[in-house]
């Protein structure tokens, strides 16, 4: 059994969790254990794909790796595949799985990496391949702390801005993302077999919630040269819910309402913005700069 | 509700078509929004899959991707209310558990568009501001794709194209979707007609006043002129413009005879079958 902390919450858990920060042995907030689940749940709101959801349980199930039983915002129980990839059931565990529990905790699961800038967190979101983990790691490198990768988890606080919840210290990064930045693939960990992504352990991270300071979209163009430009609340509104991570599974959750509510709150509070890159010619250090520079300034509508 | 593909080999025609169909089923007197074209590939959009499937498509292999496609075009024709047209550059082919990606149980029909690969890597190679050596020996791959590098990531799922010859063929001998031919000259001579079958073929109204609007709005010079204007987001970055040429025949002018020999040489047989090798045909 290890003890392990991420997002705010200590996980007591029976499978191993390499990238996952350690923890002293205490009360556990989650636990991640091994056991039987079931291939349907009794009662649903929502069943698509791969997964089945109502207010208290989520079973998500991927053919070939596992099932996995999330409940109460508090367990996790995982029924491997016989011959399942233990690093194929870690990426679920850590990704899909473990925000369907942040969701029973009460947390709006948005698809953006963030770092600490301008007074809290700031975020970059998109979808996958717009580039989050590239520019995380290329801000860590020019001195911001890391908050999340992947998946940031937002908590309401009445009245107050909404925060972003620290996540784990690994960002995992494709091979040619990380010849750009001047890293070596070979010496680090493989996400799992046969794809050339891998994780990348981050020094500099952040351990405490910080309230939301900004919000960037990222996004790509066929014109050259990089846009940014202020969103109003409406638009942002609009495009932070694109970006929650698995709106049908929260949905069927039961967290239409407090999403958007949190949704509505940060569109309201946090000054918005797009980011639009060249996807070709585009060279990365510049591009890491320009965001960079734009981070050190107050936020301001048109940078 | 069920979708009719809009198949075809890149370079083929399917913007094209995709603009016709914008131009019929939209009001608007003007030209088609290229940047908002009826048919969009959201069965090729990672997102629209892995919000459909539940997944995260980005730590999956093609060959796993594969195995949930055929529940993802299902669950794509289930919300729409009326039959949806969907472009694919992918052959057409089965997953490891032997279903098709394109499940017949969701699928009206087919529109396989071809052009003659000559004109197809002239085409090919001024888009990906390529040589055209380079193009004709990707269109002789049986392994070529797109977005099938393992070391990055593409906001596009992996297609897999194969060989020119094998994507055709990969649509015209299967017998579980519908399909109808059309090829990009027949187009060029005779817009109407070709899209009156299209029109027919998807359940649609082909009142020859509609068609002719359709047409007029969609005609070459004016997508050109759009483009000029609006700019058009699947123009690659490196070439000058989407709609260059639009003609029949520039291989004539551009490929060399050991180029021209290439391309006979590997997709002959194809070329044959679809009325290519003809001493008259474009």
């Amino acid at each position: 059994m290890h003890t392990y902390r991420a997002y705010g919450l200590t996980i007591r858990s029976e499978i191993d969790l390499p990238e996952v920060p350690a923890a002293a042995a205490a009360e556990a907030d989650v636990e991640i254990l091994f056991g039987p689940v079931p291939h349907t749940l009794g009662r649903v709101n929502l069943a698509y794909g791969t997964w089945q959801a109502n207010n208290t349980e989520a079973l998500f199930e991927a053919a070939g790796t596992g099932r996995f039983l999330i409940s109460g915002g508090r367990r996790i129980l995982v029924n491997p595949c016989p011959d399942a990839d233990a690093d194929c059931v870690r990426i679920l565990l850590m990704g899909a799985v473990l925000a369907g529990l942040l969701r029973q905790r009460g947390f709006l699961t948005l698809h953006a990496s963030a770092v600490r800038a301008n007074g809290g967190a700031v975020l970059f979101a998109g979808a996958s391949g717009a580039g989050k983990s590239t520019l995380l790691a290329g801000l860590i490198a020019r001195g911001f702390a890391m908050l999340a990768d992947d998946v940031t988890a937002i908590g309401s606080a009445s009245g107050q801005t909404p925060y972003a919840q620290p996540a784990f210290p690994t960002i995992r990064l494709w091979e040619d993302s990380m010849s750009a930045l001047g890293k070596d693939a070979e010496a680090h960990r493989a996400v799992r077999p046969d794809l050339r992504k891998f994780h990348v352990p981050v020094d500099d991270f952040r351990d405490d919630a910080l309230p939301v300071a900004h919000i960037c979209f990222l996004d790509t163009h066929n014109r050259p040269g990089t846009v940014i430009s202020g969103l109003a609340p409406t638009e942002g509104l609009r495009r932070l819910v694109e970006v929650m991570f698995r709106r049908r599974t929260a949905m069927g959750q039961g967290r239409q309402a407090a999403d958007f509510r949190i949704a509505s709150d940060l569109a309201r509070r946090v000054p918005m913005c797009t980011i639009v890159r060249p996807v070709t010619p585009f060279r990365l250090e510049p591009f890491l700069d320009r965001v960079a520079d734009a981070l050190a300034e107050p936020a301001r509508a048109d940078v | 509700m069920a979708i009719v593909w809009l198949a075809s080999y890149p370079k083929s025609g399917n913007t094209w078509l995709r603009a016709l169909l914008t131009a019929y089923l939209t009001p608007s007197p003007d030209t088609p929004e290229l940047d908002a074209l009826v048919g969009a590939p959201i069965a090729s959009i990672r997102h629209q899959f892995d919000e459909r499937i539940g997944l995260t498509s980005a730590d999956m292999t093609a060959g796993e991707i594969d195995l949930y496609r055929p529940a993802f075009v299902r669950a794509l024709a289930a919300e729409a209310a009326e039959t949806l047209f969907v472009k694919t550059h992918d052959g057409f082919r089965a997953n490891r558990a032997g279903e098709a990606i394109f499940p017949s149980d969701a699928t009206r029909a087919a529109v396989y568009l071809v052009r003659n690969p000559l004109d197809v890597a002239v085409s090919f190679a001024h888009h990906e501001s390529r040589p055209v050596g380079d193009v004709i020996e990707r269109m002789a791959r049986d392994d070529f794709g797109l977005g099938m590098r393992p070391e990055r990531i593409e906001p596009l799922l992996p297609q897999r194209l194969g060989s020119w010859s094998g994507h055709v063929a990969s649509w015209l001998d299967q017998d579980q979707v519908r399909v109808q031919v059309l090829r990009y000259e027949d187009m060029i001579a005779d817009p109407a007609t070709a899209f009156r079958d299209v029109l027919r073929l998807s359940g649609l109204s082909d009142a020859p006043a509609a068609v002719r609007n359709a047409v007029d709005r969609a005609r070459f010079e004016r997508l050109q002129a759009r483009e000029r204007i609006s700019g058009f987001a699947e123009r690659q970055p490196t070439a000058a413009s989407f709609f260059r040429s639009g003609r029949v025949g520039d291989w004539r002018r551009v490929l060399s005879p050991a180029e021209h020999e290439a391309i006979v040489d590997r997709h002959g047989a194809v070329m044959e079958r679809l009325g290519y090798l003809t001493h008259e045909s474009p």
